[in-house]
């Protein structure tokens, strides 16, 4: 029998596999399906309500067997929780005045809050999102759950390690994608391309080369507009389909496609426990959506399950086959007596439940209703102590349409609640879930997208935050929070000109800064000459000898009695390495705040060049770019946290240096190409109405080098294969 | 929410009235018909035995979608029930059901009285002394039913 149980939960989790897919063909196939076996349901439903008229006495007797067995085993109907809100939308305000603003109140936390309720991400990473607790506590048997989380750090990395797979040879192949990608951009203004070198490149570099193809037409643009228009529109094709190669294994959801996927799962269970769809309903309702606790509990024993429920036990049904063993009784029509309100109805004032008890229409309505707006979602009959579960299509016939559209509202929140692969976007308004793969074991891939545009972490809430964990974010959190908040926000925010020493307020997005006193030109991050910046100087490391000190210190440590003196040099060492990071993180973050005011502008700019002489598709390279930029900007922010975390013991271990290294490359790279991007695209906004096509061009060869670096880096995270050499 | 008084509400007291339950009485207040003074006798062969209960049962506008409110006016030394007089009865709060009528509830009450369950308490310091001293509770229960309860 639990052979046949474990076989029977497998194949229905088999089945609960290809729910995730079903927003697309197959799916309006089932809601037909679905919607013509309700309908005979209905007729059913029909048929024991006269069946049931008939005869009183027997109904009531069967009410009392009801009674006295239901008792108490009904499980206590949890509340709905409201779910998390929190989280950036993406309106703006002019930040600019927003920093001016909290700079001057010296740090007034509530009046950020005030100020900046459309980025909700506080200035200070601890408070990025609330983190909503899973309170989920479902058996999931076919659902893979993330392993248990590291508690410290050492053991975070020290995991890395011993997960040394045979990948060695993908990172070299990451290096050299990235070498190649880094050569070609120098070539690219040129429009010159050796076809010949692309022997194993990914498709992302077949795109650039149908980008030069373009270029190459478009220097004809005047004689052939034609033909010319057909290019434009291959090339938004072709940064269209740069979005769309992602590889996703996630789906996003409409409430209707909610409904539907509750259907299905309905559908599942009818079928395997060969059970009516409503009976189905029912029960997984009444089990709060755990079917393997449903089946292995219905298995045991059918028959007090489904009169528990309030459903009639079938002992073979045939879902093609309505005529079921009813209790067929007549009964001459009188008036049938309320006992909510005591008054008489005729028949087809009253209506009846599953488990026989029935209820003029108008106390059905009352109670419903009542029960509804108390956020229940799950609806049992008002007899005393009969936990019989009401079925939808009953609620739908009795309540007011915008208490059932509640209802549904409230039952689709529990359903979600207790699935696994099934989270709400945590965008307040925003309606639309997120359905993963079960069959995604990845645990990388965490990342998931609303069709809002909102990017989330499906397991922690919190908005995206790769390649950084959600533990290293935990980490993150709590030690932002020891540190001190005041200086966080100076350090963001403000910084003195190397050169004259006036105080400089960033104001944009570009890490470029000129000095508007003495015109020097220096880097926010290191703050170094800007000359030469990129060949020389390399802002993204903490400087070695710093940690090399600091590392020489601790092994005078050990030998050594600690003097108060250094252990309290110890821990401005542990804070400076802190800071070295947090500024750099708050730096990205910042950047992105400007960025997503820039992406307003951009829109208007879209549409300004679109009316003068522009097509559509020509200018649909701006908005790319400003997508290309934040999706870069958050990445970077959260390689800072991830790697604080990774590479804390980087001096003592070899392996961990040369990763180290490693990573600090790719970060960089990807850092150099986001800031050219973030710099061709701010020139874009200044520049007036015409349009030059090798900025077009430029700015679309940037978005698909910083997809690829941005994968690259990811990529070497992910899989471990940092840690290989 | 309801001027006109519900018909269940004039059935039922016509009912509670006409035949009442045994050891029960339940009478509307003559200044307000939803408030009723109630009188439950203590049940045979438990220590409240001879003593006379007086309650108070209010139904709200929503009854009876929600349950009545009732009350001991009477002290009474029992372990579901508290110093203010209020009743730990499930079908009183989350197993109410509006299929449940006045005189359902003041039978579960009075069986309440009968059997009482230290295990589900509301006066602690009552339901604890069930617990370890029965016969002693038990004893002072029956003091306190010939000290409060013997009025009429
Ligand atoms: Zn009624
Ligand atoms: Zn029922
Ligand atoms: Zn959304
Ligand atoms: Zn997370
Ligand atoms: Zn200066
Ligand atoms: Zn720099």
């Amino acid at each position: 029998m639990l052979e046949k149980i474990k076989h029977l939960i497998r194949k229905s989790s088999g089945g609960g596999q290809s729910v995730g897919n079903s927003n697309s063909s197959n799916g309006g196939g089932n809601s037909k399906k679905l919607s013509s076996s309700t309908s005979s349901l209905n007729n059913q439903e029909k048929k024991n309500n006269k069946k049931q008229n008939k005869s009183n006495k027997k109904l009531s007797k069967s009410t009392t067997n009801i009674i006295q067995e239901s008792q108490e085993s009904i499980d206590s109907i949890e509340g709905i929780q409201p779910f998390s809100s929190g989280s950036p939308t993406h309106t703006n305000t002019p930040v600019n005045q927003y920093i001016q603003n909290s700079f001057n109140s010296d740090f007034d936390q509530e009046n950020i809050v005030e100020n900046e309720q459309e980025y909700s991400v506080s200035p200070l990473p601890c408070n990025i999102i609330d983190n909503q607790s899973d309170t989920s506590d479902s058996i999931a048997i076919d659902i893979k759950i993330p392993p248990p989380t590291t508690t410290t750090t050492t053991k975070q990395s020290t995991s890395f390690l011993r997960t040394v797979s045979s990948q060695l040879l993908n990172i070299t192949k990451n290096l050299k994608h990235n070498n190649s990608t880094t050569t070609t951009t120098t070539t690219t203004s040129s429009a010159n391309n050796n076809e010949e070198s692309k022997e194993d490149e990914s498709q992302e570099q077949e795109q650039q080369n149908s980008n030069y193809q373009s270029e190459e037409d478009c220097s004809d643009y005047e004689e052939e507009q034609d033909q010319d228009d057909e290019d434009f529109d291959d090339i938004y094709v072709g940064l269209k389909e740069i979005d769309s190669d992602n590889g996703k294994n996630f789906n996003c959801l409409s409430p209707d496609q909610l409904i539907e996927h509750q259907h299905k799962e309905i559908k599942d269970i009818a079928e395997l426990l060969s059970v009516p769809i409503n009976s189905a309903a029912a029960l997984l309702k009444h089990f709060n959506w755990k079917r393997e606790v449903l089946i292995s509990k219905y298995f045991e024993s059918p028959k007090e399950i489904s009169k528990e429920v309030g459903i009639e036990y079938h002992t073979n049904f045939n879902n093609n086959n309505t005529t079921t063993t009813t209790t067929t009784n007549s009964n001459n029509s009188g008036l049938k007596s309320c006992t909510i309100c005591g008054d008489d109805f005729a028949d087809e004032d009253v209506t009846f439940n599953n488990c026989q008890h029935y209820f003029c229409n108008d106390c059905w309505a009352g109670y419903l209703t009542s029960k509804i707006n108390e956020g229940e979602a799950m609806l049992r009959c008002p007899h005393h102590k009969c936990g019989s579960v009401i079925e939808d299509l009953v609620i739908q016939r009795l309540v007011a349409p915008f208490v059932y559209d509640k209802y549904l509202l409230f039952s689709t929140k529990k359903f979600i609640q207790q699935n696994q692969q099934l989270r709400y976007c945590p965008t307040p308004g925003c309606e639309l879930a997120i359905s993963v793969r079960v069959d995604s074991s990845e645990t990388s891939s965490e990342s998931v997208q609303c069709s809002c545009g909102y990017k989330f972490c499906f397991k922690c809430h919190r908005e995206s935050h790769a390649p950084a964990t959600c533990d290293q974010m935990s980490l993150w959190e709590a030690k932002c929070q020891d540190e001190s908040e005041v200086s966080h926000w100076k350090i963001a925010n403000c910084k003195k000109c190397p050169k004259c020493q006036v105080s400089i307020e960033k104001n944009g997005g570009c890490m470029h800064i000129t000095c508007a006193k003495c015109t020097h030109e220096w880097c926010w991050m290191c703050q170094r000459s800007w000359k030469g910046h990129n060949d020389f100087y390399v802002c993204n490391r903490f400087q070695k000898e710093k940690e090399s000190k600091r590392f020489l210190f601790f092994g005078k440590l050990k030998k050594k009695e600690s003097t108060e003196e250094e252990e309290k040099k110890a821990s401005l060492q542990e804070l400076e390495r802190y800071l070295h990071y947090y500024e750099r993180f708050i730096n990205h973050e910042n950047s992105r705040k400007l960025e997503r005011v820039i992406r307003e502008e951009a829109m208007r700019k879209m549409e300004e060049l679109e009316k003068a002489n522009s097509t559509w598709a020509e200018v649909q390279f701006i908005e790319k770019g400003i997508d290309q930029l934040l999706d870069c900007r958050n990445i970077l922010k959260f390689t800072y946290i991830f790697a604080f975390f990774s590479f804390q013991n980087s001096s003592q271990v070899q392996r961990v240096e040369t990763a180290k290294e490693l990573f600090e490359f790719l970060q960089e790279d990807l850092e150099k190409t986001t800031e050219k991007l973030s710099e061709l695209l701010e020139d874009i906004m200044k520049k007036s109405i015409t349009l030059e096509q090798s900025q077009r061009l430029e700015i679309m060869n940037y978005v698909n080098f910083a997809k690829s670096k941005k994968e690259g880096l990811l990529n070497a995270i992910t899989k471990d294969s940092l840690f290989e050499f | 929410m309801m001027n006109s008084l519900p018909k269940r509400i004039i059935k039922e007291t016509q009912r509670l009235i006409s035949e009442p339950a045994p050891g029960i009485s339940a009478t509307p207040a003559t200044d307000n018909v939803r408030y009723f003074n109630v009188i439950i006798a203590g049940p045979v062969e438990s220590p409240f035995e001879g003593g006379i209960f007086h309650l108070e049962l209010f139904l709200t506008d929503d009854y009876p979608m929600s349950a009545p409110k009732v009350r001991f006016l009477t002290k009474i030394y029992h372990p579901n029930i508290d110093k203010l007089g209020r009743i730990c009865l499930d079908i009183l709060k989350e197993k109410w059901s509006p299929a449940l009528q006045i005189r359902t509830v003041l039978l579960s009450i009075q069986a309440l009285l009968s059997a009482p369950n230290p295990d589900d308490p509301l006066a602690n310091d009552v339901a604890e002394h069930w617990k370890t001293n029965e016969k002693e509770a038990i004893s002072k229960a029956k003091e306190w039913t010939k000290l409060y309860a013997n009025k009429e």
